[in-house]
């Protein structure tokens, strides 16, 4: 399944930045001391503009033509990208509960042997050595704090 | 002067600054050398480990993975044909047909001697410009401010984005991005939703580390096709004789040159750089038709030029306290961090710490040419690992990084959100440069106004009359309208 940086995707993105723009400078209204949100206001204006612009075309002069040429999601796996992202949320949520260097080795152990099913060793060993070193260089020697939870 | 070059000489011969700038220049080869990390990705994962140093130790050893970064993108661009850096991109031309003729090794070696006179040249250059620079900069005041954020804005959205809407684009996001927060002024909230939060504003630091390590992170782990990559090997010397390195010694000057300016002006970086040096031998060589067949020109010139840009970013971020590329905007983080904020006093009020800075170049360039040599036949190994293992490696280094810069999760998950931003818009082919030099610029040209207005008494016209600023503002309508006008004629 491919997806090409059309114009239709253009305009898509072009959309969601203008009615983003128009959200936010919306929002400022409450604002009513006007020195302090007119420079944010005419940003905003200016992103609505600009979208605009990118929307439209204007003069075919916003659009390069190698955008047209590539499939931006010819080569990737929607699986594999959604199941990191899901796994990343769910690791920063664990990592207040157990503690950062539990919930690392789990999240880098699951990962892994996500990507890489077959390779047992190196997904145990890497986990293993990354957040030791990580360990020693930021909790021993650096004393870098990180949230401690159930366990470390 | 005299006695801030002594104190910087004792700080960067301190053993334990040797040690970091060693350590950073090694980190630096070996981030440079793995296709998918840039440099500035390298020293923002970097970066929390300097906040437990002194930041005379911790900033030099940022610019020391930069060089080193720098210099180690040419290896995977000669053996595997991909660039470690973009600003190796054009060092694949003739450095890899080099390779594939057996002379890979003598072609790392002019890479890395090219890369040690681009990064000293550009290293003179900073330690002679900066302080007269920096004099000139303190007859800035709030109208010079305002036009030069708007000057750095017009060339931050125009120049080496192949598309000027988008570029401005991002540089508009940056902007907005640095009025989240309390009014600088006023202390008035603005944007923050209700979440306390926020109300000190983004991160520069969470910014960068979200746009540039977990995006990268994000693109390299959906790939379906893992490509199988040979990387050739290194055979033969790698250290090429004095009589050759003569031969190219106007090129190596001439992309030095180049890519000190270009690292001078802000939002472009190694990989403008490394096409102008390449571009203009070409030009000016007289075996111009042998470009691109694999000729040491070739690769001295595009890597002479991206390590001269290690100097020259840093002459606008110590006198005018704008960064002259990204990987410099992280170093302004990590000074911001420590409580220092670069600008034009900095190299009066915190002149042992600039030319610390400015020295330790000359050291890391000396370190990346003593370490490249020393393990040049191991880039073959480096090149080997894969993004998917590294991907992980690198979320989990954000998140450290994010975690430790005020010790909140907040912090994380806001990095997380840009994370995601920075990835949707790199693959809409959104730069990123310009979204955070907006937002270091952001404020500097809002205070600017708005001090300017008070003076003025509301008149617009002090932007006028003031030469500086009227000089800045021509530039910029100058710098907006060539980009525009080379858009509409190329189309």
């Amino acid at each position: 399944m491919g997806f090409k940086l059309s114009m239709k995707s253009h305009r898509i993105i072009a959309l969601i930045l203008f009615l983003s723009a128009s959200y936010l400078y919306i929002t400022s209204l409450s604002i009513k001391y006007l020195p302090s949100i007119i420079f944010p206001r005419i940003i905003l204006m200016f992103i609505a503009f600009l979208s605009l612009l990118l929307f439209f075309d204007i003069g075919k002069i916003t659009t390069d033509k190698d955008s047209f040429k590539e499939d931006i999601f010819v080569n990737v796996n929607y699986s594999k990208l959604i199941i990191t992202i899901v796994s990343t949320i769910i690791y920063v949520r664990m990592i207040e509960i157990i503690g950062f260097y539990s919930s690392t080795f789990m999240y880098l152990v699951w990962l892994l042997f996500y990507i890489n099913k077959k390779k047992i060793k190196m997904n145990i060993m890497i986990p293993i050595g990354v957040v030791t070193l990580f360990y020693v260089i930021f909790k021993i020697w650096l004393k870098i704090p990180t949230p401690i939870g159930v366990f470390i | 002067m005299y006695e801030f070059l002594r104190i910087a000489l004792l700080n960067v011969f301190d053993p334990v600054t040797l040690i970091a700038i060693a350590t950073g220049v090694t980190i630096g080869i070996i981030i440079g050398a793995l296709p998918g990390l840039s440099a500035t990705m390298g020293v923002s994962l970097l970066l929390p480990i300097t906040f437990g140093m002194d930041p005379s130790v911790g900033i030099p050893m940022l610019m020391a993975l930069y060089c080193g970064a720098m210099y180690g993108g040419s290896i995977s661009a000669i053996l595997i044909h991909t660039p470690g850096t973009p600003a190796a991109a054009a060092t694949c031309l003739d450095g890899y047909p080099m390779a594939r003729r057996g002379e890979g090794g003598i072609a790392i070696g002019f890479s890395l001697i090219a890369s040690f006179c681009g990064g000293i040249f550009s290293a003179l250059a900073l330690l002679f410009i900066a302080p007269p620079l920096s004099k000139i900069s303190l007859l800035f005041g709030p109208p010079e401010y305002f036009c030069m954020g708007v000057l750095g804005l017009s060339l931050i959205g125009t120049i080496s984005q192949k598309n000027w809407v988008k570029g401005l684009m991002s540089g508009s996001i940056g902007l907005f991005i640095a009025t989240i927060g309390m009014d600088l002024l006023r202390g008035i909230p603005r944007f923050t939703f209700r979440n306390l939060n926020l109300l000190s504003g983004v991160p520069l630091v969470i910014l960068l580390i979200g746009l540039f390590s977990v995006s990268q992170a994000l693109i390299m782990i959906e790939k379906k096709i893992t490509e199988n990559v040979q990387a050739l090997k290194i055979s033969g010397k790698i250290l090429p004789s004095i009589s050759e390195l003569l031969k190219i010694k106007k090129t190596i000057l001439r992309s030095s040159i180049l890519g000190t300016i270009v690292g001078a002006i802000p939002g472009t970086g190694g990989g403008l750089a490394t096409w102008v040096g390449y571009n203009e031998a070409q030009r000016n060589s007289k075996d111009s038709h042998l470009f691109g067949t694999g000729i040491p020109e070739g690769v001295a010139a595009s890597e002479a030029a991206n390590n001269a840009v290690t100097g020259g970013a840093l002459i606008p971020l110590l006198t005018l306290g704008i960064p002259g590329s990204s990987c410099t905007a992280v170093v302004l983080g990590g000074l911001l961090v420590h409580g220092l904020r670069p600008g034009p006093k900095f190299m009066t009020e915190y002149g042992d710490l600039s030319f610390t800075l400015i020295i330790s170049l000359f050291v890391a360039n000396i370190f990346m040419l003593l370490i490249g040599y020393l393990f040049a036949r191991a880039g073959v190994y480096i090149t080997k690992v894969k993004d998917e293992v590294l991907a992980p490696i690198i979320i989990v280094l954000s998140i450290i990084g994010a975690y430790a810069i005020g010790n909140s999760m907040f912090d994380v998950q806001l990095m997380l959100f840009f994370g995601l931003i920075g990835y949707v818009m790199r693959k809409f082919k959104f730069p990123m440069a310009p979204i955070v030099l907006g937002c270091i610029l952001g404020p500097i040209a809002e205070t600017g106004l708005n001090q300017s207005l008070l003076i003025s008494r509301g008149s617009l016209s002090i932007f006028m009359t003031r030469p500086i600023s009227l000089i800045l503002l021509i530039l910029s309508v100058l710098s907006l309208g060539s980009a525009i006008y080379k858009d509409i004629k190329s189309k």
